[in-house]
């Protein structure tokens, strides 16, 4: 099978790297960047099939993100993960098109399950 | 956020309807994933609220955020897979989702907030970054202007960044894991280990120097002294008030601010502080420890409001006062002046003297002390003041929008501070109810004081005074004390009845009890005189009584435990009367329509119905040819569909009906072989045959969530080459199947849900229970409620995943036919034991 590649977005870098290193050891390629500059910047030069973003970050938060890379990267998956609970901006997560909203803290299995989902052939 | 049903469409799902049928399918096993998911969740909700455990307020929210946010998910899933716009049915989600999130939601934030916030550029919608109340503090200086003393804000950012430093939340972290905070003894080893780590831990250079800063720059002579308080996140809520749980430092010069942050942090882990947490339910890391940091007042009196009190004259502005610093007035140390005002009026209508012997003030140097109050002052405040500092309570309570309780301070100019403000407790704080009788007969041991805490208890009596004395509290105890100390919180969880010679109904300590619903009995002036430890008494919260021995005739007309709703259930149970009744079950002749749903449920239902019904249309597409939705013949009864994700067909397959032969997917042909299993052709009890169940003159059932729903509804098998994604009903049976069988066992996993039946409760959770063994017995992880099992597997290489589809597909087939005959438990177990034998035939009809 082909390799699912993952970009783990997330300002947060006590977050981001035992998470990465979690999905690595499940076969997942992973790129971790801290900012949705640095994401828009990964995508450009490399393709994904599944991207993991943080809703809450400074400058460029994961909405915006979100909203850009339904723009330009239509088939990449947007997983949407943040420690605050938000119905508010759940629900604004769906609208602009992520493919899920899930709450940390989170078990890495469900996580998994998640991105394969949503990295399948569509 | 503002956000309306046009929103809906603002986004890519505004996107044309995907061209592709793969993609439709795909979509459409998305909507039903969601549909699964939102229902699992749904059923948590419900077991939240049916249990006595306690339950955290970001439980809650993460409750209720997610079942909405899958909703969300289906209506938005739905108008892309059917390309349209259904008016009536954002609306219904728009109102519904509108009226969920007013009641749980927080103002979110997409941005990190600064370590360090000045007060004026603080309010309400920072409340979670902040703490409420440096929040609430930002919103009075906008109302009131000033009389909010300058100041800042320290951020929970500040505390995460202090915490991450050289590793001090995970050394607190291991000390809160390694005890049994439960136990008096251990909780104050640990406080103590986790205190000393905090003040000794050095902060992260760039807090230190902002928080410096920010001290630097308070306006005010260079001498000016500030007073540090706690703002922890989840603090001072209408019904979670952490009352008194923190401390705050007094007349602190700017360059000790940081210094004195620190040890407001250290406080979170007071024994009081770490109780009421393990009480309420909350989990350490979910508090954050914010600061508020203000300008000193020179207090010459200062005390708390509270803006709406119900007594049996009508409301009621009470103003409580004591000479000095306002800590006197909520610490229990003092009996303070009540100034009883008329809101309506706007007028004082009653006094009561105070007692109070000492006052607290400042130092020259640095920190308080305390001074003796010469004999019989008179009144704290004159009328006109008490009606000046009133007046504040009432803009602040316009302001906000509802009754607040106010910590102020007058200075010798005449001037007033506000210290903090936050929304009044719901609890009646005078008791509406006339005092039950006095029981004729029983001895009468003390008399009068305030019920800072209604109810009635017995027990023996503990007196109180020293730390020592907290530690050798029995349970059951009839806590006596002659001031009602915060400190005392730390017994709640434990104590019978509270008792105290001072303290008032709107100290620390009496909201806290009024929380963990334990009776006190306040301001009873010779408590610690008249009740002798070791004592037997009875204790009238609402009478202020408190009687000798256990007199049956007063805890009689009590509850013996009375309801805990605590108030993160209450918001919960508020929130699940939109979310979970399902209204739409009786409409069904009329047929489903988006503008008759009410609730979530209903709007789930709902979504689920049209998305079937879009699949069918998909079904259809490929009768006439196109590619599509497939019927799968088979000898199995089930009326199955399958759409091809990608790569989960033979290339070469054209028509609209397949056999399992033309199917390439390992999980689905896996699954298949067990449903199909010639071992499985026995014929035990049911109640119709086979065939019988799909031609059926039965042609309505109830559905897994209760409503009614058609019988011969097709199951769905979503397939690409290594994914399964099926929903099935076979009678009135609902499995769904989510699995990839992929050549890296890492990434290869199987979920399998089984729920429903047409028998009573009881055989349905014998079958439930039945399969979990049967499940766990083949190493899946599993859980069952009634008749509902999960069970996953995951990380199998692909031959020995196979054979757990083939397990789960000959399940399938067994628990179509088993709730009939599960007529006691016994034969459960035959059935199980002759499974787990490999004899299929189970006794060759046994049990027919």
């Amino acid at each position: 099978m082909t390799t699912t590649r993952v970009l783990l977005v997330d300002d947060e870098v006590e977050f981001l790297e035992p998470i990465a290193a979690r999905l690595a050891r499940r076969g997942l390629e992973c790129t971790s960047v801290t900012s949705g500059e640095q994401a828009l910047a990964a995508l450009a030069q490399a393709p994904y099939d599944c991207a993991i973003v943080d809703v809450r970050m400074p400058d460029m938060d994961g909405l915006e993100l979100l909203r850009r890379m339904r723009r330009m990267w239509p088939q990449v998956s947007v997983i949407l993960l943040t420690g605050h609970a938000s119905i508010e901006l759940g629900v604004k997560g769906m609208e602009l098109g992520a493919f899920e909203y899930l709450l940390k803290p989170i078990e890495i299995d469900d996580l998994v399950d998640t991105v394969l989902r949503a990295a399948r052939p569509r | 956020m503002a956000s309306g049903a046009s929103d809906l469409f603002s986004g890519a799902c505004a996107s044309p309807k995907p061209g592709g049928l793969a993609e439709r399918a795909a979509l459409g096993a998305e909507i039903l994933h969601a549909n699964n998911t939102a229902l699992g969740i749904i059923t948590r909700i419900q077991e939240a609220l049916a249990s006595t455990s306690p339950l955290a307020a970001a439980e809650v929210r993460r409750l209720v955020t997610a079942v909405t946010v899958q909703t969300a998910r289906m209506v938005v899933g739905l108008v892309r897979l059917t390309g349209r716009r259904n008016r009536a049915l954002m609306e219904r989600f728009e109102e519904t989702k509108a009226r969920i999130a007013a009641l749980t939601d927080a103002d979110p934030l997409l941005h990190p907030v600064a370590a360090v916030l000045p007060l004026d550029e603080v309010g309400s919608s920072l409340a979670e970054a902040v703490g409420q109340k440096s929040a609430l503090l930002g919103e009075a200086s906008l109302a009131l202007g000033g009389n909010v003393p300058p100041g800042f804000a320290i951020s929970a950012a500040a505390y995460h960044a202090f915490l991450a430093h050289q590793g001090l939340g995970a050394r607190i972290a291991a000390v809160l894991a390694a005890a049994d905070l439960g136990d008096v003894a251990q909780c104050f080893a640990a406080s103590a280990q986790i205190t000393t780590l905090v003040e000794t831990a050095p902060l992260p250079p760039d807090l230190e120097a902002a928080i410096t800063a920010a001290a630097a720059a308070v306006p005010g002579p260079p001498d000016l002294r500030l007073a540090v308080r706690s703002s922890a996140l989840q603090e001072g809520g209408p019904d979670l008030s952490f009352a008194g749980q923190y401390r705050s430092f007094l007349n602190v010069p700017r360059d000790q601010v940081a210094a004195a942050y620190q040890r407001v942090v250290a406080s979170k882990y007071s024994p009081e502080a770490i109780t009421y947490r393990l009480v309420r339910g909350f989990e350490d890391g979910e508090i954050a420890m914010c600061c508020c940091v203000l300008a000193m007042t020179d207090a010459r009196a200062a005390g708390v409001l509270f803006t709406s009190c119900r007594t049996p004259g009508g409301p009621r502005t009470l103003v409580h006062a004591v000479r000095g610093l306002g800590i006197a007035a909520v610490d229990g140390s003092a009996a303070p002046d009540t100034f009883t005002l008329d809101p309506a009026g706007r007028r004082l209508v009653g006094y009561a003297p105070g007692v109070q012997t000492t006052q607290l003030v400042s130092r020259s140097g640095q920190g308080t002390q305390r001074v003796d109050v010469a004999a019989a002052p008179g009144p704290v405040l004159t009328e006109a003041q008490a009606e000046l500092i009133a007046g504040l309570g009432w803009r602040l309570e316009a302001a906000l929008g509802a009754p607040v309780d106010v910590e102020w301070a007058l200075d010798g100019s005449g001037h007033v501070a506000i210290l903090q403000v936050r929304p009044q407790s719901t609890e009646p704080l005078v008791a509406e109810a006339p005092p039950r009788p006095r029981v004729a007969g029983a001895t009468v041991l003390l008399e009068g004081g305030s019920p800072a805490s209604r109810g009635v208890a017995s027990g023996p009596v503990v007196q109180v005074d020293t730390d020592l004395d907290l530690l050798r509290c029995p349970p059951g105890s009839v806590v006596v004390a002659h001031e009602a100390s915060p400190r005392l919180a730390v017994l709640l969880p434990r104590a019978a009845a509270l008792v105290a010679d001072l303290g008032e109904i709107t100290s620390h300590l009496a909201v806290v009890a009024r929380e963990a619903r334990v009776p006190a009995l306040f301001a009873t002036r010779r408590a610690t005189a008249a009740l002798a430890p070791g004592a037997e008494v009875t204790v009238d919260a609402d009478g202020g009584v408190v009687y000798a021995g256990r007199v049956a005739q007063v805890l009689g007309g009590a509850p013996v435990a009375p309801p805990t709703v605590d108030g993160n259930r209450a918001r919960l149970a508020a929130a699940a009367e939109h979310i979970v009744p399902l209204t739409l079950r009786h409409r069904l002749a009329s047929g489903f329509s988006a503008q008759q749903c009410r609730t979530l449920h209903d709007l789930i239902r709902f979504c689920h119905q049209a998305t079937i019904e879009a699949l069918f249309d998909l079904g259809d597409r490929a009768l006439r040819g196109d590619t599509g939705a497939r019927r799968l013949r088979s000898a199995c009864p089930i009326d199955c569909r399958v759409i091809d994700l990608g790569g989960g067909l033979r290339a070469d397959v054209s028509d609209a009906e397949i056999t399992i032969d033309d199917v390439v997917c390992r999980p689905m042909r896996a699954l298949w072989r067990g449903m199909t299993d010639p071992r499985l052709s026995w014929n035990v009890a049911r109640p119709v045959s086979r065939k019988g169940f799909m031609s059926s003159v039965v042609s309505f059932g109830f559905d897994e969530d209760g409503s009614v729903r058609e019988l011969g509804e097709p199951s769905f098998a979503f397939v690409s080459r290594e994914y399964l994604s099926l929903n099935s009903r076979i009678g009135y049976h609902f499995a769904t199947v989510d699995a990839r069988i992929d050549d890296q066992p890492e990434a290869s996993y199987l979920s399998f849900r089984f729920v429903g039946g047409s028998t009573g409760v009881e055989q349905r959770s014998r079958r439930g229970t039945l399969l979990q063994r049967l499940l766990g017995h083949h190493g899946f992880e599993t859980d069952r409620r009634v008749d509902l099992v999960n069970a996953r597997i995951r990380r199998l290489p692909a031959a020995a995943m196979e054979e757990k589809l083939h397990l789960v597909g000959m399940l399938m087939e067994f628990a179509n036919h088993l709730d009939m005959a599960l007529t006691a438990d016994s034969v459960a177990l035959d059935y199980e034991q002759a499974f787990l034998r490999g004899d299929y035939g189970f006794g060759r009809g046994a049990h027919a």
